[in-house]
């Protein structure tokens, strides 16, 4: 693990007091950086974000991130990582990272402003509601039974319905029946399973590979869908080691 | 006093959803410079503490609703549900989208340093910000439903504390650009 890797060998230093991280579970990087800094009182500057690098490698192994949030944790640690080493060797500098670095320190202030102002907001909500008329829905009698079509329905409507829904699910078909030729590409079958996922709520994988012709089509799929994971377009669960992994559109 | 504002308040007053400026418009047969000036007199006469009736303003549309100071006596007989829990991350998106609405989601992620797909679903659900395709960005823009702005016990989001410096900073402007060109995600 790359804390081990920093901490090894000549590379200490002392981190002011000794800090225990909380067991709070955080709404992101920033806020977990952000109450780093704020406990120990640090400004937020390059230093202080070096300080607190340990310490929020130590939440980030510590606690279970969701998954769906550990890129976005792992983006800001690589950063603080680096920021540190620089403190620790000075001569050793990545412009890039300069920069990206730089871009912390701002994006940290900026959200330390709306974490400012968003405790006034909750101040106000539902605090001093303004009402507005409530919809009213009318009411109908009981014992009234009635049919009561809208004007504009003509036979011929129903089967334009009936017929619009075979073509939204012609999609889903298709996925299943492919019986491919040549191998698509993962790109093929990552617009592939977008489109179909366009229509329907969710989406088992067995479903998705039930007609594969053979083992790399199974494996083309698969990789269209951790590619579709990483692009956060789609979700994917699975409760428990054999059960179905279900996919769902973001 | 002029018609076109009592006609403007007898229409809001009928109205079961948020009107936009377009809609009064048609409905009034008037112009939109015209009847913006009505909203302004409108806003003028009632928004204040010895009305009971006031007028919020949203990306929705324009809707009546009572005096905040009421609220205590109002909620006796509304219902309406105010669901006032409202969790940190919910919090955060919501403030950000408060102040810098319309507002694309790359940008209110590049904020909030973390992804935050589940909770706009969350809050769309729940109707507290809108979702409109804006055809400049090409993509959805999120702003606070009228129903948040009246929960919020404002007439518009441009009375939240320190608007101005949040909602139209150069400074964020320009950090918002400088950091979607470095965007690593």
């Amino acid at each position: 693990m790359v804390l081990n890797l920093v901490d090894e060998g000549n590379f200490h230093y002392n981190s002011g007091m000794p800090f225990s991280v909380s067991h709070d579970t955080f709404s992101g990087p920033l806020a977990l950086l952000l109450d780093l800094i704020e406990r120990q009182e640090l400004p937020i500057a390059d230093v202080s974000l070096a300080k607190v690098a340990d310490d929020f490698l130590r939440y980030v192994d510590e606690h279970n991130v969701p998954s769906d949030e550990l890129a976005d944790f792992l983006l800001v640690a690589s950063r603080l990582i680096y920021m540190k080493s620089r403190e620790l060797m000075p001569y050793l500098r990545i412009d890039e990272e300069d920069a990206a670095a730089a871009k912390l320190e701002d994006q940290l202030r900026l959200y330390q402003e709306f974490v400012a102002v968003s405790v006034k907001l909750e101040e106000r909500y539902g605090n001093r509601v303004m009402y507005r008329r409530p919809e009213v829905r009318s009411v109908r009698r009981d014992d009234q039974v009635s049919f009561l079509p809208p004007k504009t329905l003509v036979v011929s409507s129903l089967q334009e319905t009936f017929q619009s829904l075979l073509k939204r699910l012609e999609p889903f078909f298709a996925l299943q029946e492919t019986s491919m030729e040549r191998v698509k590409s993962v790109e093929e079958r990552m617009d592939e399973l977008k489109s179909v996922l366009a229509s329907r709520a969710g989406i088992r994988f067995r479903d998705v590979v039930a007609r594969a012709g053979s083992r790399v089509e199974i494996v083309v799929s698969f990789l269209a869908l951790l590619e579709l994971l990483r692009r956060k377009h789609i979700v994917a669960t699975q409760e428990h080691h054999d059960a179905d992994i279900v996919l769902e559109r973001v | 006093m002029n018609d076109l504002v009592i006609q403007l308040e007898a229409l809001l007053f009928v109205a079961t959803r948020p009107m936009t400026m377009k809609q009064i418009a048609a409905a009034l047969d008037a112009s939109a410079a015209d009847v913006s000036s009505a909203l302004d007199e409108l806003c003028a006469m009632r928004n204040g503490e010895n009305s009971g009736i006031h007028v919020v303003q949203s990306e929705e549309g324009i809707v009546l609703a009572t005096n905040p100071s009421c609220a205590q006596v109002v909620q006796r007989l509304a219902k309406e549900d105010v669901d006032a829990e409202l969790t940190r991350p919910s919090l955060e998106t919501l403030t950000i989208i408060a102040y810098r609405g319309p507002i694309t989601r790359p940008e209110i992620e590049m904020i909030r340093g973390v992804n935050c797909a589940i909770i706009l679903r969350n809050l769309l659900m729940r109707g507290l910000i809108t979702e409109e395709e804006d055809r400049m960005k090409l993509q959805p823009v999120y702003a606070l439903s009228s129903d948040a702005v009246r929960h919020f016990g404002l007439h518009n989001v441009t009375e939240l504390p320190e608007y101005a410096s949040l909602h139209g900073d150069a400074k964020i402007d320009a950090l918002l650009a400088t950091m979607s060109d470095s965007a690593a995600v």
